[in-house]
C-alpha cells in the first residue's frame, strides 16, 4: 500500500501532458469565444468530478474498478462498461503517442519515418504497460522529480522574457464575459482527469488521503491559465492561431544564451517526450487492466502473460492503423472529439460509482 | 532470451526503416544567414534573389578560420531558389543554424508577407532568427565579411543580437516577434537596418517602421535610440545635454518607462508617458565641477530634453500612421467592449495627444566632482 | 544496583545467546561446578584452553581456581547483566563460580590475513577488507557491531565443496520477509561447487535475464555493518573475501563509504556528482551520434561547426566512429585490469595516449570523439561499486544503438525505458528504485 502522494502525481502528469492532447489548441481556437470563462468553469467541474470520484473510491480501499464492479454488478452490465472505459483510456494513450509522433516529425526529425517513431513508442509503452501499479508509480515519481524543476525553469524563463507581451494576454482576458462552449470546457477538464487512473491505481491505496485535495483546483487553474495564455503572450492574439502545436512554437521562441543548447525547444521536447511516454504507459496500463478485468477477476500479479500480449499487440496495431488514416486536420478533430466524449464518460462513471457506493452503504 | 531476441530484431527492423535518412554533420552545409532581394534587373522585378551565407567547416579546428561561401540565386519563389542552389553545392543545405534573415530595402518596400510565412512555416528555421533590413541591399550585407570575424556571419549575428555589443541603436527583432507584429491588431512591425559600407563595415543604427505589409518610415539614429529606450526597461545608453551653459554627457544606469491611455469625457484621448531613470555624469565638457545644485540643473535640463525628443518621435510616428509601440493593443487590452474597440481606436488615432513626463535624476557624478 | 546471583547471571546469558551459533558453553573442573561461556568467533580458543581449561583441572578445587582466575591480569568481575553481555560480546570468556562471575580477557584479535580493501578503496576511514576465513569475517563484523541482536545462521552449500555460508542479520531490525526469502533461496541452491560470492549472488537471483545487480557484493566490513543496522541481510561465504548484501536499492550502488565520513555538504555533492557521471557515461555516445547525424541543430552553431570541422576528414559515419573508439576503450580497460601490475600502466599509456593521438592525426577519429570517449570512461569509473560499473558499461551501448535508429527520440525512449525498467525491478520483494529522498509522511496518512 502506497502513500497518497502518488495520487497527486497521477493528477500532475495528466495536467502537464495536456499540451500534447490538443487542450491548448482547442482553447486558443476559441480564445475570443468563451475559452477563458470555460477555464474557470472547468476548474469547478473538474474538481467536483475529481473530488467526487476520489472520495467515493477511497471507500473501496485496495480495489480497482473491475473488482468493485465484480462485487456489485452482474457480468452483463460490468463487461460493456469496463470495455468502454478501457477503450476510452487506450484512446487517450493513442492520441498522446500519435500527436507526439506528429510533433517529432515536425520539430525534431523530419527525416525519420513516422512509422519508425511510432513503433519505438509502442515498444516502450507496451513493454512497460504491464508492470505492476507500484512500479509505474515509482517511475512516475522519479521522472516528475527530475523534470518538474526544469519545467518550472522554462516557465519562469518564458514569463520573465521581455519579449513576452502582457498586453496581448490582457487583450484576451477582456474576452472573459463571452459564452463558454462545451468543447472548451471539455478541454479544460482534461487537466483534472488524472483521477480517472484511480480506477486501477486505487489498488495501491488502502485509504486515499484527501487532506491536500484543495491544492488541486489551484494548481489546475494555474496550469490551465499558463497553457492558454503563454502562447498568446509569445505569438500575439491573432498570430497564435496559426501554430499547430502552439506550445512547441512558444518553446522555440525562447533562447537560452548561456548553455550549450541555444534553443529551448529541444529541452522542452525532451522533457515532454519523456512525460508523454509515461503518461501513455499509465493510460495503457489502466486500459489493459480494465480490459482484463472485464473478463475475469484479477489473478496473480504482474508478469508476462499471453493475454496481455494479445491485447497490447492488437491495440498497437490499431494505433498504427489509426495513424495511417489520419492527416493533420483529422488528427486534431480526433483529439478534440476524444476530449468531448471523455467528459461525458467521466460524468457517467461518477454516477455509476456513486450508485455502487450508495447501494453498498444501504446493504451494510 | 527469445523475447529479447524478438525485441532486438524489431529494433533492427525499425533501424532499417529510418536508416537511409542518416546524414552526418560533415555532409551538411549550414546556412548562417539568408538575404532576400528583388533583382535589380527590371525584367525580373517579380522574382526573388536569395543569398545564402554557408559555413565551411575546416578540418583543423585549432585554426578557427572564418571560411564561408556566399551563393546567390534568382527564382520565382524563395523555395525554388533554394532548390536551384542545391545543385550548386555538394552538401545538403541545412537551415537549422540560420540565425539572421536580411531583407533588401527595395524588397521590404514592396511586400514582406510571403517570406514571413515561409520562414515560420519551415520547421528547420528557428523562430529566434534575427531579422533586419539590408542597405543598399541584402546581398551586400550578407557578403560583407568584417576582418575581425572568427565565425562566419558572427559579426552580423552579434551586432543584431543582444549578447555581443549592447548597442542602443539596434532594435533586436526575432522572427517570432516579426510575425506576431505582422498578424496582431494594434501593433506594427519594426526591424533594424543594417548598412554595408566599404570595405567591410556593418553598421546598424536605424530602424525601419512597417505597416502590416511593407516598409513605410525610417527612424534616424537618435530616434532609434529613443524607440529602443521606450521598448525595454533597464537600458543603458548615454545622452548629451546642455545645462548652465556647458555641455554634459550622462549615462543611464536604470531606466523605466510606462504609459497610460487616458480618455477624457470630451472624447480627447491622451497617451501619458512617465519616464524615470537614474544616471551618472560621464563628462563635463568645460571641466566645471558638478555640485549638488549643478546636478539638479543638469537633471532638469536632461529631463526636458528627453521630453522634447520623445515628443518629436511620437509626432513622427503618429504622422506615419503606424504603431510600433503597441498603443493600439494596449488600448484594446484595457477595454472590454471587444466588438467596437478596434474601430474606436482607428477613429481616435489621428487625434491622439501625447504627454511626456521625464524624471531623470543624476545621482552620481562619477569618480570626481 | 542489585547484585545478581552468579548462577542466575549465567543462566540469563545462556538464554540470551543460546540461539547464536557460535555461543559455546561448558562446565569445567573435575567436579563440573565452574561454568564457562564465550563466543567462539570472538574469543581466542587457544587462550581459553591454555589459561582457563587446563588450569581448572590442574588446580585442586574450585576455590583455588577462582583465586587463580581473579588474579589473572585483565579479569573483570561481572557485576550485572549489562557488563556481562558487553564483555562477552567483546570476546571475553565468562567463568561462573558458586558466588561470583568473572570475565577473562581472551579477545581474539584477527590481524593476520586481514588485508586492505583493494576494490573499494576510500580516502579516510577503515581500510580493512574481509579475509578468506569465515570465522575471521564474522569476528570482524561482530567487533564493529556489538549488539546481542546480531544473529548468524550457518548453512552448508555445495555437494562437493561443502562451503559454509553464514547469514548475518540484526534480529531487531531485519525485514522478516526478506530473511525468509533469503533462507529459502539459499536452501534451494543445488550445486556441486561454491567458491565465490559472485557465484552465490547469481544463484540467489531468480530472473534469468537481468542486467542490473540486485545485491551488493562488497569486501568492506564497514559497509556490511552499516547495512546490517539498516535491517538488511548479509551472506558470508567461507573461503571468500566478499559479503553479499540484500535487499539493495539502486542508490546503494552510488554510495561510497566515504560519504558517511565527509561533511554532509561534501557527501551530497559527491553523490550528485556520481549521478551526473552516470548520466554522462550513459548518454554521451548516443548524444554524439544524435548531434553528428540527426539533429545538429540542437547544439549552438559554434559547437556544431566544431564537430563538423573535426569530423571533416573521418571517412566513416559517426556511429562507426563511436563504436570503434568505445570498443578500443573497453579493450584498454580490460587489458590493464588483467595484466600484471608492473605492465598495467604501460598498456594504458600506449593505448590511451599514443593510440589516441595517432588516431586523430591520421584522421581516423575526430578530436572531439577522443575527448568524449575519455569522458565516458572516466565518468564510468566514478561509480563506487564495480558491479554497477560493469552494468552501466553495457547499457550505454543499448542507448547508442537506439540513438542510431531514432536519434534524439531513441535516447529519450531508452532513458525513460531504463527508469521504468528499474522501477519494475524488485530486490527480494523490495522496490529497487524509488525516490527515497521524497519519503516523508503527510499529515493524515494512513
Amino acid at each position: 500500500m502506497l502513500n497518497s502522494k502518488y495520487f497527486y502525481y497521477l493528477f500532475l502528469i495528466n495536467a502537464l501532458i495536456n499540451i500534447i492532447n490538443y487542450v491548448p489548441r482547442t482553447l486558443i481556437n476559441d480564445r475570443f469565444a468563451g475559452a477563458l470563462p470555460s477555464i474557470f468553469i472547468s476548474m469547478v467541474v473538474g474538481t467536483m468530478l475529481l473530488y467526487g470520484f476520489a472520495k467515493t473510491i477511497s471507500h473501496f480501499g485496495g480495489k480497482g474498478l473491475p473488482e468493485i464492479f465484480a462485487e456489485r454488478f452482474s457480468k452483463i452490465i460490468s463487461l460493456p462498461l469496463l470495455i468502454l472505459y478501457s477503450g476510452l483510456w487506450f484512446v487517450a494513450g493513442i492520441i498522446t503517442m500519435i500527436s507526439f509522433v506528429d510533433i517529432t516529425v515536425r520539430f525534431v526529425s523530419p527525416d525519420i519515418s513516422p512509422y519508425a517513431v511510432i513503433i519505438g513508442f509502442l515498444l516502450v509503452v507496451s513493454f512497460f504497460a504491464h508492470l505492476s501499479e507500484e512500479s509505474i508509480l515509482y517511475a512516475l515519481e522519479t521522472l516528475l522529480f527530475l523534470f518538474t524543476p526544469i519545467i518550472l525553469y522554462i516557465l519562469i524563463k518564458s514569463l520573465l522574457s521581455p519579449d513576452f507581451s502582457w498586453d496581448a494576454v490582457m487583450q484576451v482576458i477582456t474576452y472573459m464575459w463571452t459564452k463558454p462552449k462545451y468543447g472548451t470546457v471539455a478541454a479544460g477538464t482534461f487537466i483534472f482527469s488524472g483521477y480517472f487512473n484511480l480506477a486501477i491505481f486505487n489498488r495501491c491505496f488502502k485509504r486515499l488521503n484527501t487532506r491536500y485535495i484543495w491544492t488541486i483546483p489551484i494548481t489546475g487553474l494555474m496550469i490551465l491559465l499558463v497553457t492558454f495564455l503563454v502562447p498568446i503572450g509569445y505569438h500575439g492574439t491573432i498570430g497564435v492561431e496559426d501554430h499547430i502545436f502552439s506550445w512547441f512554437s512558444t518553446a522555440d521562441s525562447i533562447r537560452m544564451e548561456l548553455f550549450i543548447i541555444e534553443r529551448l525547444l529541444f529541452l522542452f521536447y525532451t522533457i515532454y517526450l519523456a512525460l508523454s511516454l509515461v503518461s501513455a504507459v499509465i493510460h495503457w496500463h489502466v486500459g489493459l487492466e480494465l480490459f482484463k478485468g472485464a473478463f475475469g477477476p484479477k489473478e496473480g500479479n504482474s508478469g508476462f502473460k499471453k493475454a496481455d500480449w494479445w491485447i497490447l499487440g492488437s491495440f498497437s496495431l490499431l494505433t498504427v492503423l489509426i495513424m495511417s488514416q489520419l492527416d493533420q486536420e483529422r488528427l486534431a478533430l480526433f483529439g478534440q472529439w476524444f476530449l468531448n466524449v471523455r467528459l461525458v464518460g467521466e460524468f457517467a462513471l461518477l454516477a455509476v460509482i456513486l450508485f455502487v457506493r450508495i447501494r453498498s452503504v444501504k446493504k451494510a | 532470451m527469445k523475447k529479447s531476441l524478438l525485441l532486438l530484431s524489431i529494433i533492427l527492423a525499425s533501424t532499417s526503416l529510418s536508416g537511409c535518412q542518416f546524414k552526418d554533420i560533415d555532409k551538411r552545409a549550414f546556412v548562417l544567414a539568408i538575404g532576400i532581394d528583388r533583382p535589380e534587373n527590371i525584367e525580373k522585378q517579380r522574382k526573388y534573389e536569395v543569398t545564402l551565407k554557408i559555413a565551411v567547416p575546416e578540418g583543423d579546428p585549432a585554426k578557427r578560420s572564418q571560411a564561408s561561401i556566399n551563393i546567390t540565386e534568382t527564382a520565382e519563389s524563395v523555395p525554388e531558389a533554394i532548390r536551384l542552389m542545391k545543385s550548386r553545392i555538394d552538401k545538403e543545405i541545412d537551415f537549422s543554424h540560420c540565425k539572421v534573415i536580411v531583407f533588401g530595402e527595395s524588397f521590404a518596400r514592396d511586400n514582406l508577407t510571403p517570406i514571413v510565412d515561409w520562414s515560420s512555416r519551415r520547421r528547420d528555421i528557428q523562430l529566434i532568427m534575427l531579422c533586419a533590413i539590408g542597405v543598399p541591399n541584402a546581398r551586400k550585407v550578407i557578403e560583407t565579411q568584417p576582418r575581425n570575424e572568427r565565425l562566419p556571419g558572427n559579426a552580423l549575428i552579434l551586432s543584431l543580437g543582444k549578447e555581443g555589443s549592447e548597442s542602443p541603436f539596434t532594435s533586436t527583432v526575432y522572427s517570432f516577434d516579426l510575425r506576431r507584429r505582422v498578424k496582431e491588431r494594434g501593433i506594427d512591425p519594426i526591424m533594424p537596418i543594417v548598412e554595408a559600407r566599404n570595405p567591410d563595415l556593418l553598421i546598424s543604427d536605424k530602424t525601419a517602421l512597417f505597416n502590416k505589409k511593407k516598409l513605410v518610415e525610417i527612424l534616424t539614429t537618435n530616434e532609434t535610440r529613443l524607440l529602443n529606450l521606450l521598448r525595454s526597461s533597464n537600458f543603458r545608453t548615454s545622452f548629451h545635454v546642455m545645462a548652465e551653459g556647458t555641455a554634459f554627457d550622462y549615462n543611464l544606469e536604470t531606466f523605466h518607462s510606462k504609459y497610460k491611455i487616458k480618455e477624457r469625457p470630451n472624447g480627447q484621448t491622451t497617451i501619458q508617458y512617465r519616464i524615470s531613470g537614474r544616471a551618472v555624469t560621464e563628462e563635463s565638457e568645460s571641466g566645471v565641477p558638478v555640485d549638488a545644485a549643478m546636478m539638479k540643473a543638469v537633471s532638469k535640463a536632461a529631463s526636458e530634453k528627453l521630453e522634447r525628443d520623445v515628443m518629436q518621435l511620437f509626432k513622427k510616428i503618429q504622422a506615419s500612421g503606424l504603431d510600433p509601440l503597441g498603443w493600439g493593443l494596449r488600448y484594446s487590452s484595457r477595454h472590454w467592449n471587444n466588438e467596437t474597440e478596434q474601430q474606436d481606436w482607428e477613429r481616435l488615432y489621428p487625434g491622439l495627444e501625447f504627454q511626456v513626463n521625464a524624471d531623470l535624476e543624476i545621482k552620481y557624478t562619477g569618480m570626481i566632482l | 544496583m542489585v547484585r545478581k546471583g552468579s548462577g542466575e547471571l549465567s543462566l540469563w546469558l545462556a538464554d540470551q545467546l543460546s540461539d547464536q551459533i557460535d555461543f559455546e558453553q561448558l562446565k569445567l573442573g573435575p567436579s563440573k561446578e565452574v561454568g564457562l561461556q564465550y563466543m567462539r568467533s570472538l574469543t581466542n580458543s587457544d587462550t581459553v584452553k591454555r589459561y582457563v581449561v587446563v588450569p581448572s583441572y590442574e588446580l585442586k578445587d574450585a576455590k583455588a581456581f577462582e583465586e587463580y582466575i581473579a588474579a589473572f591480569p585483565g579479569t573483570v568481575r561481572a557485576e550485572d547483566r549489562r557488563t556481562a553481555m558487553e564483555y562477552v560480546l567483546k570476546g571475553f570468556a565468562m567463568l561462573t563460580f558458586a558466588s561470583r562471575c568473572y570475565l577473562v580477557d581472551a579477545v581474539k584479535v584477527e590481524s593476520s590475513g586481514i588485508g586492505e580493501a583493494m576494490n573499494e578503496s576510500i580516502v579516510q576511514g577503515p581500510r580493512d577488507a574481509f579475509s578468506e576465513n569465515i570465522e575471521t569475517n564474522i569476528n570482524m563484523v561482530r567487533r564493529r557491531y556489538q549488539s546481542p541482536t546480531l544473529k548468524a545462521d550457518m548453512l552448508t552449500v555445495g555437494n562437493i565443496s561443502r562451503t559454509t555460508v553464514a547469514i548475518l542479520y540484526d534480529d531487531a531490525r531485519v525485514n522478516r520477509q526478506v530473511l525468509r526469502e533469503m533462507k529459502k533461496r539459499i536452501e534451494a541452491v543445488k550445486i556441486d561447487i561454491l567458491q565465490s560470492s559472485g557465484e552465490m549472488e547469481k544463484y540467489l537471483t531468480k530472473e534469468r535475464f537481468r542486467v542490473f545487480p540486485t545485491m551488493i557484493v562488497t569486501e568492506r566490513p564497514d559497509r556490511v555493518v552499516f547495512n546490517l543496522a539498516e535491517g538488511k541481510v548479509v551472506v558470508l561465504i567461507n573461503s571468500n573475501g566478499f559479503a553479499i548484501i540484500a535487499p539493495t536499492v539502486f542508490s546503494d550502488f552510488f554510495t561510497a563509504m566515504d560519504d558517511k565520513i565527509q561533511v554532509p555538504m561534501v557527501g551530497w555533492f559527491l553523490k550528485i556528482t556520481r549521478y551526473i557521471g552516470l548520466f554522462l557515461t550513459l548518454t554521451l555516445p548516443g548524444l554524439y551520434i544524435t548531434f553528428a547525424s540527426y539533429n545538429p541543430e540542437i547544439l549552438k552553431a559554434q559547437i556544431s561547426l566544431l564537430i563538423a570541422g573535426s569530423r571533416a576528414g573521418v571517412p566513416y559515419p559517426s556511429f562507426m566512429e563511436v563504436f570503434l573508439m568505445l570498443l578500443m576503450m573497453e579493450f584498454l580497460t580490460e587489458a590493464s585490469l588483467r595484466l600484471p601490475k608492473a605492465i598495467g600502466p604501460t598498456a594504458t599509456t600506449v593505448g590511451g595516449l599514443i593510440l589516441g593521438q595517432a588516431a586523430t592525426q591520421a584522421g581516423l577519429v575526430s578530436n572531439i570523439m577522443i575527448i568524449l570517449v575519455s569522458a565516458v570512461a572516466i565518468s564510468n569509473f566514478i561509480i563506487p561499486l564495480s558491479m554497477m560499473g560493469y552494468t552501466i558499461r553495457v547499457i550505454k551501448y543499448i542507448i547508442a544503438v537506439l540513438a542510431i535508429a531514432f536519434g534524439l527520440v531513441g535516447i529519450v525512449i531508452s532513458v525513460v525505458g531504463l527508469i521504468l525498467y528499474l522501477s519494475g525491478l524488485r530486490s527480494f520483494g523490495q522496490p529497487y528504485m524509488k525516490m527515497h529522498v521524497l519519503e516523508f509522511r503527510a499529515k493524515g496518512d494512513r
